[in-house]
């Protein structure tokens, strides 16, 4: 099968007062209707990656190979939300800067804030939201754009454990009913052992390729078989010995 | 309180020397002219910060410039313009007015687009945020607490200012130059209830439009 988006041996190099290489020599495919976690240690380049990927960045070297009409959409950390917008514009705005109907994208809109439990507080300002709240606008805001491709920046580490789980497992529910293609970027090894179908281990102080892991765990997980936990071990050894 | 404060003024002011009249009639001019200062003052501060912004090589070459300009008193400008613009005090009074009042806002602004969220900017530009569409929904809202921030200032700095400048410049209306005739006629007593009355309307305007206009765009600046 053709890769929706082919990373080919992307480096980059930040130009500070010394020259620090992020990423070096990176390549890996996507396939389509795939779920793919990054993780690595922090500082190993993993949101710059999702970021060029996103087209936010340039690369030093190297290039992303994808489709023009591929569209995308990114959930951030620390959410990023307009906060001077309410829950419902905040949602809305993907579909505001493209132009599109309106009448159609109200109804886009609605169906999204249904889904993702907004429904009550449309109105309120991201000020008002607990942490899990704003990410589920975030969610809905990437959805709304119909994204074939949703990039995540570790988007559930600033919320926390049960908030975590049930956003996770809500991810995989969109994931499997919608049929997008999911990247991925995580500290946590369980996390990715959990969602994705493929885990790509970073190596820090340039960020490298370490292992590309295919997890075959059949679908619901069980996340304390010890299937699950021999793939966590593995690629956590991965990450402590470089 | 306010209210028997301004009582007690009124009564006092009637066996004054000061004609109230006069003084809001100069004061609604004064008012005219600082508007019409404040608004140019504030569309250029705005363009100004977003191009030198905009561009690294533009912001190293105009941030000391403007750093230079912005410490040269306005006053000192006064000498070349009544010279140059000797038949329209009006234009220099505007003139001069706008660069007084310019300054912190344009500073302000500046300030707020370096502290401006990373993660945001991506945000809008991820999601399509581009050109006119950018600016009216994005860049202008997440800078309108620095907006009104300086100017704030500025329409303080600028009635300081004008107050001063329409005692240099011959005009025949504002509250300066009505002042400024008090003085000189030495009606101290009319001049101290003029000064009170001018500081009370100053306070009115605060209280209006400047205080709720700043709760009310920094109420939801920030997402914590």
């Amino acid at each position: 099968m053709e890769p929706i988006i082919q990373v080919d041996n992307i480096s980059k190099v930040f130009k500070t007062e010394v020259k620090q290489a992020a990423l070096e020599n990176v390549s890996f495919g996507l396939q389509k209707s795939s779920f793919t976690c990054v993780v690595g240690p922090s500082g190993c380049g993993k949101s710059t990656l999702l970021r060029i990927i996103a087209g936010l960045m340039k690369p030093s070297a190297g290039k992303i190979i994808i489709n023009e009409r591929i569209k995308q959409a990114m959930v951030f950390q620390n959410f990023a939300l307009f906060p001077w917008l309410t829950v419902e514009d905040n949602v809305s705005f993907g579909l505001k800067m493209h132009d599109k109907d309106e009448k159609q994208s109200e109804k886009i809109v609605a169906e999204e804030i249904e889904k993702m439990g907004l429904t009550g507080v449309t109105d309120k300002h991201p000020k008002e939201l607990s942490g899990g709240m704003k990410q589920r606008v975030g969610i809905a805001r990437a959805l709304t754009v119909s994204p074939d491709l949703l990039l995540l920046d570790e988007p559930f580490s600033s919320l926390d454990v049960f908030t975590a789980n049930k956003l996770r497992r809500e991810l995989l529910s969109i994931w499997q009913e919608r049929n997008l293609t999911v990247l991925m970027v995580s500290h946590l090894v369980e996390e990715a052992v959990q969602l994705a179908d493929e885990v790509i281990v970073f190596s820090a102080a340039p960020g490298k390729v370490e292992m590309i892991k295919k997890v075959e765990l059949p679908r619901p997980r069980n996340l304390r078989s010890d299937a699950f936990y021999k793939t966590v071990d593995e690629i956590q050894a991965k990450i402590t010995i470089s | 309180m306010f209210a028997v404060v301004t009582i007690i003024l009124a009564l006092l002011i009637n066996f004054s020397a000061l004609d109230t009249g006069k003084l809001l009639g100069g004061f609604l001019a004064s008012l005219s002219r600082m508007i019409i200062s404040y608004s140019i003052a504030l569309t250029v501060a705005v363009i100004i910060a977003l191009l030198i912004t905009s561009n690294k090589w533009l912001e190293g070459l105009f941030l000391p410039v403007f750093d230079v300009l912005q410490s040269f008193p306005s006053f000192a400008l006064f000498p070349v313009l009544v010279v140059a613009l000797k038949n329209s005090p009006e234009l220099v009074i505007i003139f001069v007015l706008t660069i007084t009042i310019i300054w912190p806002i344009l500073f302000t602004i500046i300030g707020g687009v370096k502290n401006q969220r990373e993660d945001l900017e991506e945000a809008a530009t991820i999601f399509g945020a581009k050109g006119s569409k950018r600016l009216w929904h994005f860049t202008l809202p997440q800078l309108l607490p620095s907006i009104v921030t300086g100017s704030i200032v500025g329409w303080g700095e600028g009635w300081e200012f004008i107050i001063g400048a329409e005692l240099l410049v011959r005009v025949n209306y504002g509250v300066g130059a009505y002042l400024g005739f008090l003085g000189t006629r030495q009606e101290n007593i009319a001049l101290a209830f003029g000064i009170m009355v001018l500081l009370l309307l100053l306070y009115v305007i605060n209280k209006i439009l400047w205080i709720p206009l700043l709760y009310t765009v920094t109420k939801f600046s920030s997402e914590g």
